[in-house]
Protein backbone atom coordinates (compact mmCIF):
# COMPACT_ATOMS: atom_id res chain seq x y z
CA UNK A 1 0.00 0.00 0.00
CA UNK A 2 2.77 2.36 1.03
CA UNK A 3 4.68 1.42 -2.10
CA UNK A 4 1.63 2.17 -4.31
CA UNK A 5 0.99 5.57 -2.78
CA UNK A 6 4.68 6.38 -3.09
CA UNK A 7 4.54 5.48 -6.76
CA UNK A 8 1.42 7.63 -7.23
CA UNK A 9 3.16 10.53 -5.52
CA UNK A 10 6.12 10.05 -7.80
CA UNK A 11 3.88 10.06 -10.87
CA UNK A 12 2.09 13.18 -9.68
CA UNK A 13 5.33 14.95 -8.91
CA UNK A 14 6.44 14.03 -12.40
CA UNK A 15 3.20 15.04 -14.15
CA UNK A 16 2.81 18.44 -12.52
CA UNK A 17 6.15 19.98 -13.47
CA UNK A 18 5.94 18.46 -16.94
CA UNK A 19 3.37 21.07 -17.86
CA UNK A 20 6.02 23.72 -17.89
CA UNK A 21 9.14 21.67 -18.56
CA UNK A 22 11.35 21.81 -21.58
CA UNK A 23 11.43 18.50 -23.47
CA UNK A 24 15.11 19.07 -23.96
CA UNK A 25 15.72 19.31 -20.20
CA UNK A 26 13.51 16.31 -19.58
CA UNK A 27 15.53 14.33 -22.11
CA UNK A 28 18.77 15.40 -20.45
CA UNK A 29 17.39 14.32 -17.09
CA UNK A 30 16.37 10.97 -18.50
CA UNK A 31 19.86 10.48 -19.88
CA UNK A 32 21.37 11.56 -16.56
CA UNK A 33 19.13 9.02 -14.79
CA UNK A 34 20.40 6.26 -17.11
CA UNK A 35 24.01 7.30 -16.45
CA UNK A 36 23.39 7.31 -12.70
CA UNK A 37 22.04 3.76 -12.79
CA UNK A 38 24.95 2.66 -14.98
CA UNK A 39 27.38 4.09 -12.46
CA UNK A 40 25.60 2.32 -9.63
CA UNK A 41 25.88 -0.95 -11.57
CA UNK A 42 29.57 -0.37 -12.14
CA UNK A 43 30.17 0.29 -8.46
CA UNK A 44 28.08 -2.61 -7.16
CA UNK A 45 30.10 -5.20 -5.30
CA UNK A 46 27.46 -7.54 -3.97
CA UNK A 47 24.49 -9.37 -5.38
CA UNK A 48 22.27 -7.59 -2.83
CA UNK A 49 23.35 -4.20 -4.20
CA UNK A 50 22.44 -5.39 -7.68
CA UNK A 51 19.05 -6.52 -6.45
CA UNK A 52 18.40 -3.00 -5.21
CA UNK A 53 19.54 -1.53 -8.52
CA UNK A 54 17.13 -3.85 -10.36
CA UNK A 55 14.32 -2.41 -8.24
CA UNK A 56 15.52 1.11 -9.11
CA UNK A 57 15.36 0.23 -12.80
CA UNK A 58 11.75 -0.91 -12.41
CA UNK A 59 10.95 2.43 -10.69
CA UNK A 60 12.78 4.37 -13.38
CA UNK A 61 10.87 2.48 -16.08
CA UNK A 62 7.51 3.18 -14.45
CA UNK A 63 8.39 6.86 -13.91
CA UNK A 64 9.24 7.46 -17.58
CA UNK A 65 6.85 4.98 -19.22
CA UNK A 66 4.11 7.60 -19.81
CA UNK A 67 6.48 9.62 -22.01
CA UNK A 68 7.58 6.58 -23.99
CA UNK A 69 6.33 8.02 -27.31
CA UNK A 70 8.44 11.13 -26.91
CA UNK A 71 11.48 9.17 -25.68
CA UNK A 72 11.24 6.65 -28.52
CA UNK A 73 11.63 9.52 -31.01
CA UNK A 74 14.09 11.60 -29.02
CA UNK A 75 16.43 8.73 -28.16
CA UNK A 76 16.88 7.68 -31.78
CA UNK A 77 18.69 5.39 -32.80
CA UNK A 78 17.85 3.83 -29.39
CA UNK A 79 14.41 3.83 -27.88
CA UNK A 80 12.96 3.74 -24.40
CA UNK A 81 12.64 -0.06 -24.22
CA UNK A 82 16.09 -0.68 -25.63
CA UNK A 83 17.65 1.65 -23.04
CA UNK A 84 15.86 -0.18 -20.21
CA UNK A 85 16.91 -3.52 -21.73
CA UNK A 86 20.51 -2.31 -21.84
CA UNK A 87 20.36 -1.43 -18.16
CA UNK A 88 18.92 -4.83 -17.29
CA UNK A 89 21.61 -6.55 -19.35
CA UNK A 90 24.30 -4.59 -17.57
CA UNK A 91 22.87 -5.74 -14.23
CA UNK A 92 22.93 -9.35 -15.35
CA UNK A 93 26.49 -9.00 -16.72
CA UNK A 94 27.61 -7.47 -13.46
CA UNK A 95 25.95 -10.31 -11.58
CA UNK A 96 28.02 -12.77 -13.59
CA UNK A 97 31.12 -10.70 -12.96
CA UNK A 98 30.51 -10.70 -9.21
CA UNK A 99 30.03 -14.47 -9.26
CA UNK A 100 33.20 -14.78 -11.27
CA UNK A 101 35.00 -12.55 -8.84
CA UNK A 102 34.05 -14.90 -6.02
CA UNK A 103 35.49 -17.76 -8.05
CA UNK A 104 38.58 -15.71 -8.82
CA UNK A 105 39.07 -15.02 -5.14
CA UNK A 106 39.00 -18.78 -4.59
CA UNK A 107 41.57 -19.19 -7.36
CA UNK A 108 43.78 -16.62 -5.69
CA UNK A 109 43.55 -18.66 -2.51
CA UNK A 110 44.49 -21.72 -4.48
CA UNK A 111 47.53 -19.96 -5.89
CA UNK A 112 48.77 -19.11 -2.42
CA UNK A 113 48.37 -22.75 -1.39
CA UNK A 114 50.23 -23.88 -4.52
CA UNK A 115 53.01 -21.47 -3.75
CA UNK A 116 53.36 -22.84 -0.23
CA UNK A 117 53.40 -26.42 -1.55
CA UNK A 118 56.16 -25.59 -4.02
CA UNK A 119 58.27 -24.09 -1.25
CA UNK A 120 57.82 -27.18 0.89
CA UNK A 121 58.59 -29.54 -2.00
CA UNK A 122 61.73 -27.65 -2.94
CA UNK A 123 63.21 -28.14 0.49
CA UNK A 124 62.16 -31.82 0.34
CA UNK A 125 64.04 -32.24 -2.94
CA UNK A 126 67.28 -30.96 -1.48
CA UNK A 127 66.92 -33.28 1.47
CA UNK A 128 66.78 -36.15 -1.07
CA UNK A 129 69.92 -34.87 -2.80
CA UNK A 130 71.72 -34.68 0.56
CA UNK A 131 70.53 -38.18 1.49
CA UNK A 132 71.91 -39.52 -1.79
CA UNK A 133 75.27 -37.90 -1.09
CA UNK A 134 75.42 -39.34 2.40
CA UNK A 135 74.37 -42.77 1.11
CA UNK A 136 77.19 -42.74 -1.39
CA UNK A 137 79.65 -42.11 1.43
CA UNK A 138 78.04 -44.41 3.98
CA UNK A 139 79.73 -47.64 4.97
CA UNK A 140 76.95 -50.07 4.20
CA UNK A 141 76.73 -53.12 2.02
CA UNK A 142 76.35 -52.52 -1.70
CA UNK A 143 72.93 -54.14 -2.13
CA UNK A 144 71.49 -52.17 0.78
CA UNK A 145 72.94 -48.93 -0.59
CA UNK A 146 71.50 -49.58 -4.04
CA UNK A 147 68.11 -50.28 -2.55
CA UNK A 148 68.19 -47.03 -0.57
CA UNK A 149 69.50 -45.06 -3.54
CA UNK A 150 66.72 -46.35 -5.76
CA UNK A 151 64.17 -45.30 -3.18
CA UNK A 152 65.70 -41.83 -2.90
CA UNK A 153 65.80 -41.37 -6.68
CA UNK A 154 62.15 -42.45 -6.90
CA UNK A 155 61.35 -39.84 -4.23
CA UNK A 156 63.24 -37.20 -6.23
CA UNK A 157 61.34 -38.12 -9.38
CA UNK A 158 58.04 -37.84 -7.57
CA UNK A 159 59.07 -34.56 -6.01
CA UNK A 160 60.03 -33.14 -9.41
CA UNK A 161 56.77 -34.35 -10.95
CA UNK A 162 54.79 -32.71 -8.19
CA UNK A 163 56.68 -29.45 -8.50
CA UNK A 164 56.38 -29.41 -12.27
CA UNK A 165 52.65 -29.95 -11.96
CA UNK A 166 52.37 -27.27 -9.29
CA UNK A 167 54.31 -24.69 -11.29
CA UNK A 168 52.35 -25.29 -14.50
CA UNK A 169 49.18 -25.31 -12.42
CA UNK A 170 50.23 -22.02 -10.87
CA UNK A 171 51.01 -20.49 -14.27
CA UNK A 172 47.68 -21.70 -15.63
CA UNK A 173 45.88 -20.26 -12.63
CA UNK A 174 47.65 -16.93 -13.14
CA UNK A 175 46.49 -16.95 -16.73
CA UNK A 176 42.98 -17.99 -15.78
CA UNK A 177 42.67 -15.16 -13.28
CA UNK A 178 44.09 -12.69 -15.80
CA UNK A 179 41.73 -13.86 -18.56
CA UNK A 180 38.70 -13.85 -16.36
CA UNK A 181 39.29 -10.36 -15.09
CA UNK A 182 40.57 -8.93 -18.37
CA UNK A 183 37.27 -9.47 -20.14
CA UNK A 184 35.24 -7.68 -17.52
CA UNK A 185 35.71 -4.25 -16.01
CA UNK A 186 37.66 -4.28 -12.78
CA UNK A 187 35.61 -4.37 -9.64
CA UNK A 188 35.85 -1.21 -7.62
CA UNK A 189 38.64 -1.46 -5.10
CA UNK A 190 39.86 -4.87 -6.20
CA UNK A 191 42.93 -5.91 -8.09
CA UNK A 192 42.88 -8.00 -11.21
CA UNK A 193 46.01 -9.76 -10.18
CA UNK A 194 47.04 -12.18 -7.53
CA UNK A 195 48.97 -10.84 -4.64
CA UNK A 196 51.81 -13.34 -4.49
CA UNK A 197 55.52 -12.90 -4.08
CA UNK A 198 56.62 -12.63 -7.70
CA UNK A 199 60.32 -12.94 -6.94
CA UNK A 200 59.72 -16.14 -5.00
CA UNK A 201 57.70 -17.63 -7.87
CA UNK A 202 60.37 -16.77 -10.41
CA UNK A 203 63.08 -18.12 -8.10
CA UNK A 204 61.17 -21.36 -7.64
CA UNK A 205 60.66 -21.66 -11.38
CA UNK A 206 64.34 -21.23 -12.20
CA UNK A 207 65.38 -23.64 -9.42
CA UNK A 208 62.89 -26.18 -10.69
CA UNK A 209 64.21 -25.94 -14.25
CA UNK A 210 67.75 -26.47 -13.00
CA UNK A 211 66.64 -29.40 -10.84
CA UNK A 212 64.93 -30.99 -13.83
CA UNK A 213 68.15 -30.68 -15.82
CA UNK A 214 70.34 -32.06 -13.03
CA UNK A 215 67.94 -34.93 -12.35
CA UNK A 216 68.48 -36.18 -15.89
CA UNK A 217 72.21 -36.33 -15.24
CA UNK A 218 71.82 -38.06 -11.85
CA UNK A 219 69.32 -40.69 -12.91
CA UNK A 220 70.70 -43.05 -15.53
CA UNK A 221 68.04 -45.71 -15.68
CA UNK A 222 64.95 -43.85 -16.73
CA UNK A 223 62.12 -45.95 -18.07
CA UNK A 224 60.24 -45.10 -21.30
CA UNK A 225 57.16 -44.18 -19.24
CA UNK A 226 59.22 -41.78 -17.12
CA UNK A 227 60.70 -40.20 -20.23
CA UNK A 228 57.20 -39.75 -21.56
CA UNK A 229 56.20 -37.94 -18.37
CA UNK A 230 59.33 -35.75 -18.41
CA UNK A 231 58.89 -34.78 -22.08
CA UNK A 232 55.26 -33.89 -21.47
CA UNK A 233 56.11 -31.88 -18.36
CA UNK A 234 58.71 -29.88 -20.29
CA UNK A 235 56.26 -29.15 -23.11
CA UNK A 236 53.52 -28.18 -20.67
CA UNK A 237 55.87 -25.85 -18.82
CA UNK A 238 56.90 -24.17 -22.09
CA UNK A 239 53.28 -23.66 -23.12
CA UNK A 240 52.08 -22.47 -19.72
CA UNK A 241 54.98 -20.07 -19.26
CA UNK A 242 54.73 -18.48 -22.69
CA UNK A 243 50.98 -18.03 -22.39
CA UNK A 244 51.35 -15.59 -19.49
CA UNK A 245 51.16 -12.03 -20.82
CA UNK A 246 53.83 -9.49 -19.94
CA UNK A 247 51.30 -7.49 -17.95
CA UNK A 248 51.02 -10.29 -15.37
CA UNK A 249 54.79 -10.54 -15.00
CA UNK A 250 54.97 -6.77 -14.63
CA UNK A 251 52.38 -6.96 -11.88
CA UNK A 252 54.35 -9.70 -10.12
CA UNK A 253 57.85 -8.33 -10.62
CA UNK A 254 57.19 -4.60 -10.70
CA UNK A 255 56.83 -2.09 -13.51
CA UNK A 256 60.58 -1.60 -13.90
CA UNK A 257 61.44 -5.30 -14.16
CA UNK A 258 63.22 -6.42 -17.32
CA UNK A 259 60.53 -8.83 -18.46
CA UNK A 260 62.09 -9.51 -21.87
CA UNK A 261 65.36 -10.58 -20.32
CA UNK A 262 63.66 -12.64 -17.63
CA UNK A 263 61.52 -14.44 -20.21
CA UNK A 264 64.59 -15.04 -22.37
CA UNK A 265 66.44 -16.60 -19.42
CA UNK A 266 63.57 -18.89 -18.48
CA UNK A 267 63.09 -19.94 -22.10
CA UNK A 268 66.81 -20.66 -22.41
CA UNK A 269 66.66 -22.86 -19.29
CA UNK A 270 63.62 -24.64 -20.63
CA UNK A 271 65.45 -25.23 -23.93
CA UNK A 272 68.39 -26.66 -21.96
CA UNK A 273 65.99 -28.98 -20.16
CA UNK A 274 64.63 -30.13 -23.54
CA UNK A 275 68.15 -30.69 -24.86
CA UNK A 276 69.08 -32.63 -21.73
CA UNK A 277 66.05 -34.89 -22.19
CA UNK A 278 67.22 -35.63 -25.74
CA UNK A 279 70.76 -36.27 -24.55
CA UNK A 280 69.69 -38.50 -21.67
CA UNK A 281 67.30 -40.46 -23.88
CA UNK A 282 70.01 -40.98 -26.50
CA UNK A 283 72.49 -42.15 -23.88
CA UNK A 284 69.94 -44.54 -22.38
CA UNK A 285 69.14 -46.16 -25.73
CA UNK A 286 72.80 -46.30 -26.69
CA UNK A 287 73.44 -48.17 -23.46
CA UNK A 288 70.62 -50.65 -24.12
CA UNK A 289 72.09 -51.47 -27.53
CA UNK A 290 75.60 -51.65 -26.11
CA UNK A 291 74.47 -54.14 -23.45
CA UNK A 292 73.69 -56.53 -26.33
CA UNK A 293 77.08 -55.86 -27.91
CA UNK A 294 75.62 -53.71 -30.63
CA UNK A 295 78.29 -51.08 -30.97
CA UNK A 296 76.75 -48.02 -32.56
CA UNK A 297 78.56 -44.89 -33.68
CA UNK A 298 78.60 -42.35 -30.87
CA UNK A 299 75.58 -40.01 -30.80
CA UNK A 300 74.71 -36.87 -28.83
CA UNK A 301 71.15 -36.49 -30.00
CA UNK A 302 68.39 -38.91 -30.80
CA UNK A 303 68.59 -37.97 -34.49
CA UNK A 304 72.26 -38.97 -34.52
CA UNK A 305 71.41 -42.21 -32.75
CA UNK A 306 68.74 -43.01 -35.31
CA UNK A 307 71.24 -42.44 -38.08
CA UNK A 308 73.70 -44.73 -36.28
CA UNK A 309 71.05 -47.44 -36.07
CA UNK A 310 70.40 -47.21 -39.79
CA UNK A 311 74.15 -47.24 -40.54
CA UNK A 312 74.64 -50.26 -38.31
CA UNK A 313 71.78 -52.21 -39.85
CA UNK A 314 72.91 -51.39 -43.37
CA UNK A 315 76.51 -52.32 -42.66
CA UNK A 316 75.72 -55.54 -40.86
CA UNK A 317 73.14 -56.71 -43.36
CA UNK A 318 75.71 -56.84 -46.15
CA UNK A 319 78.63 -58.00 -44.02
CA UNK A 320 80.31 -61.27 -45.07
CA UNK A 321 80.46 -64.13 -42.66
CA UNK A 322 79.11 -67.54 -42.01
CA UNK A 323 75.42 -68.19 -42.27
CA UNK A 324 75.25 -68.71 -38.54
CA UNK A 325 77.12 -65.51 -37.79
CA UNK A 326 74.95 -63.39 -40.07
CA UNK A 327 71.78 -64.86 -38.67
CA UNK A 328 73.00 -64.30 -35.14
CA UNK A 329 73.76 -60.63 -35.85
CA UNK A 330 70.32 -60.17 -37.34
CA UNK A 331 68.64 -61.86 -34.41
CA UNK A 332 70.40 -59.69 -31.85
CA UNK A 333 69.76 -56.39 -33.59
CA UNK A 334 66.46 -56.83 -35.36
CA UNK A 335 64.67 -59.44 -33.29
CA UNK A 336 65.83 -58.76 -29.78
CA UNK A 337 66.66 -55.06 -29.79
CA UNK A 338 64.59 -53.46 -32.52
CA UNK A 339 61.43 -55.54 -32.43
CA UNK A 340 61.21 -56.59 -28.80
CA UNK A 341 62.83 -53.69 -26.99
CA UNK A 342 62.66 -50.62 -29.21
CA UNK A 343 59.39 -51.07 -31.07
CA UNK A 344 57.54 -52.44 -28.09
CA UNK A 345 58.75 -50.14 -25.30
CA UNK A 346 60.24 -47.01 -26.84
CA UNK A 347 58.80 -46.36 -30.31
CA UNK A 348 55.22 -45.47 -29.20
CA UNK A 349 56.51 -42.81 -26.78
CA UNK A 350 59.15 -41.51 -29.16
CA UNK A 351 56.68 -41.33 -32.03
CA UNK A 352 54.09 -39.61 -29.85
CA UNK A 353 56.61 -36.99 -28.77
CA UNK A 354 57.97 -36.34 -32.24
CA UNK A 355 61.38 -37.99 -31.87
CA UNK A 356 60.77 -40.59 -34.55
CA UNK A 357 58.37 -40.73 -37.47
CA UNK A 358 56.29 -43.62 -38.78
CA UNK A 359 58.37 -43.40 -41.98
CA UNK A 360 61.58 -43.96 -40.00
CA UNK A 361 60.08 -47.06 -38.41
CA UNK A 362 58.91 -48.41 -41.78
CA UNK A 363 62.34 -47.78 -43.32
CA UNK A 364 64.05 -49.71 -40.54
CA UNK A 365 61.53 -52.54 -40.87
CA UNK A 366 62.28 -52.75 -44.60
CA UNK A 367 65.99 -52.70 -43.92
CA UNK A 368 65.62 -55.52 -41.40
CA UNK A 369 63.56 -57.60 -43.85
CA UNK A 370 66.30 -57.30 -46.46
CA UNK A 371 68.83 -58.21 -43.81
CA UNK A 372 66.91 -61.33 -42.84
CA UNK A 373 66.64 -62.36 -46.47
CA UNK A 374 70.37 -62.01 -46.95
CA UNK A 375 71.17 -63.74 -43.68
CA UNK A 376 68.97 -66.71 -44.61
CA UNK A 377 70.68 -67.28 -47.96
CA UNK A 378 72.76 -70.59 -47.95
CA UNK A 379 75.41 -71.85 -50.48
CA UNK A 380 73.63 -74.12 -53.02
CA UNK A 381 73.96 -77.93 -52.53
CA UNK A 382 75.22 -78.54 -56.05
CA UNK A 383 78.15 -76.25 -55.40
CA UNK A 384 78.97 -78.25 -52.31
CA UNK A 385 78.74 -81.51 -54.33
CA UNK A 386 81.03 -80.21 -57.05
CA UNK A 387 83.50 -78.96 -54.52
CA UNK A 388 83.33 -82.30 -52.66
CA UNK A 389 83.79 -84.22 -55.94
CA UNK A 390 86.81 -82.18 -56.91
CA UNK A 391 88.30 -82.49 -53.46
CA UNK A 392 87.58 -86.25 -53.48
CA UNK A 393 89.20 -86.69 -56.90
CA UNK A 394 92.26 -84.79 -55.80
CA UNK A 395 92.47 -86.93 -52.65
CA UNK A 396 92.14 -90.19 -54.59
CA UNK A 397 94.77 -89.02 -57.05
CA UNK A 398 97.11 -88.16 -54.25
CA UNK A 399 96.60 -91.53 -52.57
CA UNK A 400 97.02 -93.35 -55.87
CA UNK A 401 100.16 -91.44 -56.66
CA UNK A 402 101.55 -92.15 -53.27
CA UNK A 403 100.82 -95.85 -53.67
CA UNK A 404 102.40 -95.94 -57.10
CA UNK A 405 105.52 -94.33 -55.77
CA UNK A 406 105.61 -96.84 -52.97
CA UNK A 407 105.42 -99.82 -55.38
CA UNK A 408 107.87 -98.15 -57.60
CA UNK A 409 110.19 -97.69 -54.71
CA UNK A 410 109.58 -101.34 -53.69
CA UNK A 411 110.36 -102.54 -57.26
CA UNK A 412 113.70 -100.70 -57.30
CA UNK A 413 114.58 -102.10 -53.95
CA UNK A 414 113.84 -105.64 -55.07
CA UNK A 415 115.83 -105.13 -58.22
CA UNK A 416 118.78 -103.78 -56.26
CA UNK A 417 118.52 -106.69 -53.83
CA UNK A 418 118.52 -109.17 -56.71
CA UNK A 419 121.54 -107.45 -58.27
CA UNK A 420 123.31 -107.49 -54.96
CA UNK A 421 122.59 -111.15 -54.47
CA UNK A 422 123.77 -111.92 -58.01
CA UNK A 423 126.93 -109.93 -57.37
CA UNK A 424 127.45 -111.80 -54.14
CA UNK A 425 126.93 -115.09 -55.93
CA UNK A 426 129.38 -114.10 -58.60
CA UNK A 427 132.00 -113.13 -56.02
CA UNK A 428 131.49 -116.42 -54.31
CA UNK A 429 131.98 -118.26 -57.52
CA UNK B 1 -19.52 17.37 -95.63
CA UNK B 2 -15.95 16.35 -96.10
CA UNK B 3 -14.77 19.71 -94.78
CA UNK B 4 -16.79 19.25 -91.55
CA UNK B 5 -15.29 15.83 -91.00
CA UNK B 6 -11.82 17.27 -91.45
CA UNK B 7 -12.55 20.07 -88.92
CA UNK B 8 -13.70 17.54 -86.29
CA UNK B 9 -10.56 15.51 -86.70
CA UNK B 10 -8.40 18.58 -86.37
CA UNK B 11 -10.26 19.63 -83.21
CA UNK B 12 -9.80 16.19 -81.63
CA UNK B 13 -6.09 16.24 -82.43
CA UNK B 14 -5.75 19.68 -80.88
CA UNK B 15 -7.48 18.58 -77.66
CA UNK B 16 -5.20 15.52 -77.45
CA UNK B 17 -2.13 17.71 -77.91
CA UNK B 18 -3.15 20.19 -75.22
CA UNK B 19 -4.06 17.39 -72.79
CA UNK B 20 -0.67 15.74 -73.38
CA UNK B 21 1.10 19.02 -72.70
CA UNK B 22 -0.73 19.48 -69.36
CA UNK B 23 0.06 15.92 -68.29
CA UNK B 24 3.74 16.42 -68.99
CA UNK B 25 3.94 19.66 -67.03
CA UNK B 26 2.23 18.43 -63.79
CA UNK B 27 4.62 17.17 -60.96
CA UNK B 28 4.09 14.40 -58.42
CA UNK B 29 3.29 15.44 -54.86
CA UNK B 30 3.95 13.34 -51.75
CA UNK B 31 1.74 14.01 -48.78
CA UNK B 32 1.21 14.20 -45.93
CA UNK B 33 4.77 14.83 -44.66
CA UNK B 34 5.71 15.44 -41.05
CA UNK B 35 8.96 17.25 -40.71
CA UNK B 36 8.76 17.74 -36.96
CA UNK B 37 11.74 17.09 -34.70
CA UNK B 38 10.77 15.39 -31.44
CA UNK B 39 12.94 17.65 -29.34
CA UNK B 40 14.70 20.95 -29.84
CA UNK B 41 18.42 20.96 -30.48
CA UNK B 42 20.57 23.05 -28.23
CA UNK B 43 23.95 23.74 -29.78
CA UNK B 44 26.99 25.76 -28.93
CA UNK B 45 28.00 28.58 -31.22
CA UNK B 46 31.52 28.60 -32.50
CA UNK B 47 33.50 31.83 -32.48
CA UNK B 48 32.85 32.18 -36.20
CA UNK B 49 29.07 31.87 -35.53
CA UNK B 50 28.87 28.41 -37.08
CA UNK B 51 26.52 25.85 -35.61
CA UNK B 52 26.11 22.15 -36.44
CA UNK B 53 23.44 19.57 -35.69
CA UNK B 54 25.16 16.20 -36.08
CA UNK B 55 21.92 14.21 -35.76
CA UNK B 56 20.39 15.98 -38.77
CA UNK B 57 23.67 16.70 -40.59
CA UNK B 58 22.88 20.40 -40.78
CA UNK B 59 25.40 23.17 -40.33
CA UNK B 60 24.88 26.89 -40.78
CA UNK B 61 26.21 30.29 -39.89
CA UNK B 62 23.98 32.43 -37.63
CA UNK B 63 25.98 35.66 -37.65
CA UNK B 64 23.18 37.60 -39.40
CA UNK B 65 20.68 36.60 -36.73
CA UNK B 66 23.07 37.72 -33.97
CA UNK B 67 23.59 41.00 -35.82
CA UNK B 68 19.85 41.48 -35.98
CA UNK B 69 19.52 40.70 -32.27
CA UNK B 70 22.48 42.98 -31.55
CA UNK B 71 24.21 40.21 -29.60
CA UNK B 72 27.70 40.63 -30.96
CA UNK B 73 30.49 41.90 -28.77
CA UNK B 74 34.04 42.22 -30.18
CA UNK B 75 32.99 40.18 -33.16
CA UNK B 76 31.97 37.28 -30.86
CA UNK B 77 28.50 36.03 -29.92
CA UNK B 78 27.25 37.29 -26.57
CA UNK B 79 25.03 34.29 -26.08
CA UNK B 80 26.77 30.92 -26.41
CA UNK B 81 23.89 28.64 -27.28
CA UNK B 82 21.02 28.65 -29.77
CA UNK B 83 17.93 26.50 -29.74
CA UNK B 84 16.61 25.10 -32.95
CA UNK B 85 13.52 23.07 -33.72
CA UNK B 86 11.49 22.13 -36.79
CA UNK B 87 7.71 21.96 -36.76
CA UNK B 88 5.61 19.34 -38.46
CA UNK B 89 5.03 21.58 -41.51
CA UNK B 90 8.76 21.96 -42.09
CA UNK B 91 9.44 25.43 -40.72
CA UNK B 92 12.50 25.92 -38.57
CA UNK B 93 12.41 27.99 -35.37
CA UNK B 94 15.55 29.54 -33.97
CA UNK B 95 15.98 31.43 -30.74
CA UNK B 96 18.29 31.71 -27.77
CA UNK B 97 19.09 33.33 -24.46
CA UNK B 98 18.63 37.12 -24.57
CA UNK B 99 16.93 36.91 -27.99
CA UNK B 100 14.00 39.28 -28.49
CA UNK B 101 12.53 37.24 -31.32
CA UNK B 102 11.93 33.71 -32.44
CA UNK B 103 12.99 33.39 -36.08
CA UNK B 104 10.95 31.27 -38.48
CA UNK B 105 13.09 29.95 -41.30
CA UNK B 106 12.64 27.96 -44.46
CA UNK B 107 15.41 26.13 -46.34
CA UNK B 108 16.38 27.44 -49.73
CA UNK B 109 19.21 26.61 -52.12
CA UNK B 110 22.24 26.55 -49.77
CA UNK B 111 20.64 29.08 -47.45
CA UNK B 112 17.88 29.61 -44.92
CA UNK B 113 15.46 32.40 -45.37
CA UNK B 114 13.78 34.14 -42.43
CA UNK B 115 10.08 34.19 -43.24
CA UNK B 116 8.89 35.56 -39.92
CA UNK B 117 10.29 37.18 -36.82
CA UNK B 118 8.05 36.50 -33.84
CA UNK B 119 8.62 39.26 -31.34
CA UNK B 120 8.54 37.99 -27.77
CA UNK B 121 10.29 40.32 -25.38
CA UNK B 122 11.93 43.72 -25.66
CA UNK B 123 14.46 42.95 -22.91
CA UNK B 124 15.36 39.58 -24.34
CA UNK B 125 14.17 36.16 -23.29
CA UNK B 126 15.32 34.42 -20.08
CA UNK B 127 15.82 30.67 -20.25
CA UNK B 128 13.78 30.07 -23.38
CA UNK B 129 12.98 26.53 -24.54
CA UNK B 130 10.90 25.10 -27.36
CA UNK B 131 8.83 21.94 -27.29
CA UNK B 132 7.31 20.05 -30.19
CA UNK B 133 3.57 19.91 -29.69
CA UNK B 134 2.34 18.72 -33.07
CA UNK B 135 0.21 21.54 -34.39
CA UNK B 136 2.32 24.21 -32.81
CA UNK B 137 5.59 24.87 -31.04
CA UNK B 138 5.45 25.54 -27.33
CA UNK B 139 7.75 28.33 -26.24
CA UNK B 140 8.71 28.27 -22.57
CA UNK B 141 10.13 31.33 -20.88
CA UNK B 142 11.63 31.96 -17.46
CA UNK B 143 12.33 28.26 -16.79
CA UNK B 144 8.87 27.20 -17.86
CA UNK B 145 6.97 29.75 -15.80
CA UNK B 146 5.55 31.31 -18.94
CA UNK B 147 4.35 29.35 -21.92
CA UNK B 148 3.44 30.55 -25.41
CA UNK B 149 2.08 28.70 -28.40
CA UNK B 150 3.65 29.75 -31.67
CA UNK B 151 3.58 28.71 -35.31
CA UNK B 152 5.08 30.11 -38.51
CA UNK B 153 2.67 33.04 -38.46
CA UNK B 154 3.30 34.17 -34.87
CA UNK B 155 1.91 33.76 -31.39
CA UNK B 156 -1.35 31.83 -31.29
Amino acid sequence: MLKKSLLLLLLLSFTLPILGQSDYIYLQEFKKGVKKIELKIKKAKTEDALKKISEDIVGFYTYHKMRQNFLDKALYPDNFDSIIEKLKRKVSDKEKEIKLYTKTAKLKNQVSKLERSINALSSGYYKSVKTIDSLNNALIIKSEREKLLKRQIADMQKNLNDRNNLITGLLDTLLLVKNRTATEPELEGTSNYIKINGDNLIGQMITLLNDNISYLTIQKEISPREYDEIIKEQKLFDESFNKIPDAVWKQLLGENADITNFKKNVNQLSARWKKQIDKSLTARLYEIFAEHKVKLDSAETFDDLLQSLFDYAEKKSIEAGSHYERLHNYKVFADTLWNREFLKNWAPILEQNGFISADDITSMQNLNSDWLERANKKTPLLLYLIISFILGTILIYIIAAAKRNKYKRLGIAKKKKREYEEKKKNRGN
Amino acid sequence: MENRFFKRKLFAALIFLVASMFTACSSITIKPVQYGWPVENVVKIASDFNITFPRYSISMNVKNIFKKENLINNNSPVSHQVRFIRDNRGYYYLTGEMFKNVYVLVPEDSEMKVVNEIFINKKGMVSPAMNQRGNYIELLLNNGKKRLKINKDGIL
